[in-house]
């Protein structure tokens, strides 16, 4: 897939170029699905197909509200279809063997930085808790805003980001 | 209200606004140790989110998808349509057969943005016992490892993964190892992925692309000998597995990596931090903790040897004659 109408000038998102889009938005959703993921060659492609994605539906996009809220809903949707996939496939992502730590070498609470065991506590989160816990945690996305990007109720939003806290506060007892 | 539904509606809450409590459950927190120490803890795990670093290889990823070109890593050269690095990765190199340490032709980029080397000097004893259990692992290791999914090109790709790890680890600079992690991280990985390789191959690659994102985010020698130390215990479990089904070409090459991995990752590392400034006693404490590392991993081996076959243990005791680590105070 090639990418020629990314520096065209007359496509707008919002009212803005789409070039300045990705400039303000791209480490953000960058963030979220290293985050989601785990590593670096799964967030650069699900990076890029998020913008690719927005910029094919960028005339859906209603000015005035939250751009940032609709980017990471598309990169939240892009997520779960990698993760649909990769079920389909019976793949094991590198990431969720990076997070299990198994062996004599996972002892991550005792070496590693606070970042590091709470990123692989966060990896090892169902995905829908996982991306709850991001978007409301890292982006500071409302519970309202969570609900409308990943078709959920705000109760359920906020039931998925419960069962993550008390995953994580359970996985980091003594780190916190 | 009770702990538990206040516990509930915390979990639950945006935290931003906790002041903003409802009237009962302010009236509980008020009289609650408890219920403020789950208040405190969740604030804590909210920070630590906001406060973890920044991922690497975003600022590169941008700018390529922002010039165009394909979509899909296609060139192997690594990157998306370019190779904004232009330095040149030797095809002979550690991970290839040559077990010493060596450098490469990187990209003069000494613009010495990337963060200096603490510098600091260890205690004498630290040094000696620094030298010796880092000498001792780094020679000959030839223990068995199944070679079932062991395909040739898993060990290609874990041979350059290894090299492409100890490029990051002798680059001049932070931004020269981002260069590197940006060039190639893509395509290693996805080989990983949609490769048919056994569990053990794949845990390898992924230690290796999880070493080369920290060495992409920091260039302290010792977080980068503490993060070769977890690729070398990965491999000493790994000839674990391959001893017991006496793979001795799997042997050699995890021994190869070992090799590589403790000489160029560890003890340049380590030789580098002793030649620094004055001692700080964190830093101390963080040596001595890798060296009870190293320790273990030693015990590990020695206890590999009772159950490798013949031809390997002359290898491995060889490996293990050397003197051990002394731990008491420092100075001697």
């Amino acid at each position: 897939m090639s990418l020629p109408d990314i520096g065209n000038e007359s496509n707008l998102c919002g009212g803005m170029p789409f070039t300045e889009v990705v400039e303000r938005h791209w480490n953000a959703v960058y963030r979220l699905v290293y985050r989601l993921t785990g590593n670096g060659p799964d967030a650069d492609d699900l990076t890029q197909e998020t913008f690719v994605r927005a910029l094919a539906r960028r005339e859906a996009f209603r000015p005035g509200t939250n751009l940032r809220a609709w980017l990471m809903r598309i990169a939240s949707n892009v997520f779960f279809d990698l993760e649909r996939r990769r079920k389909t496939a019976r793949a094991v992502p590198l990431d969720e063997n990076l997070a299990r730590g198994d062996g004599p070498e996972a002892g991550p609470a005792e070496r590693a930085e606070l970042g590091e065991v709470l990123a692989a506590a966060i990896a090892q989160l169902p995905e829908t808790q996982r991306v709850v816990f991001l978007l409301r945690s890292q982006e500071e996305l409302s519970f309202r805003e969570i609900a409308a990007a990943l078709d959920l109720t705000e109760e359920t939003a906020r039931w998925h980001m419960l069962q993550a806290r008390r995953q994580l506060l359970a996985r980091l007892d003594g780190q916190l | 209200m009770d702990c538990r539904k206040v516990h509930e509606w915390l979990l639950q809450s945006d935290l931003a606004d906790a002041e903003a409590a409802p009237p009962d459950v302010a009236a509980h927190l008020g009289g609650c140790p408890e219920c403020r120490r789950l208040a405190d803890r969740l604030r804590r795990l909210e920070r630590a989110v906001r406060e973890m670093p920044a991922p690497p290889g975003a600022d590169e990823a941008r700018v390529r998808f922002l010039r165009g070109g394909e979509v899909r890593e296609t060139s192997s050269g690594g990157g998306h349509g370019h190779a904004p690095w232009r330095g040149h990765v030797p095809p002979s190199s550690c991970a290839h057969g040559h077990a010493t340490a060596r450098g490469h032709a990187t990209q003069a980029d000494k613009a010495g943005r990337g963060t200096p080397a603490r510098r600091w000097r260890a205690a004498p004893w630290v040094v000696s016992a620094a030298a010796a259990v880092l000498l001792a692992a780094g020679i000959g290791l030839l223990i068995l490892w199944s070679s079932a999914g062991q395909t040739a090109e898993a060990s290609a790709a874990l041979d350059r993964m290894v090299d492409w790890n100890i490029e990051m680890a002798e680059a001049g600079s932070l931004d020269a190892r981002g260069r590197l992690y940006a060039a190639a991280a893509g395509k290693l990985g996805r080989r990983a992925q949609e490769g048919k390789w056994s569990a053990e191959e794949q845990e390898l690659a992924g230690r290796l692309l999880d070493n080369g994102a920290r060495l992409a985010r920091n260039d302290d020698p010792l977080t980068d000998a503490e993060g070769f130390t977890d690729v070398a215990a990965v491999l000493v479990r790994h000839m674990g597995a391959a001893a017991s089904k006496r793979d001795a070409r799997a042997m050699q090459r995890l021994g190869r990596y070992y090799a590589c991995v403790i000489q160029s990752g560890v003890n340049a590392k380590v030789a580098r931090l002793l030649s620094g400034g004055p001692a700080v006693a964190e830093h101390d404490r963080q040596l001595e903790k890798l060296l009870r590392r190293h320790a273990e991993l030693r015990a590990q081996l020695a206890q590999l040897l009772e159950n490798a076959p013949d031809a390997s243990r002359k290898e491995i005791r060889r490996a293990l004659d050397l003197p051990p680590p002394r731990h008491h105070g420092k100075g001697k």
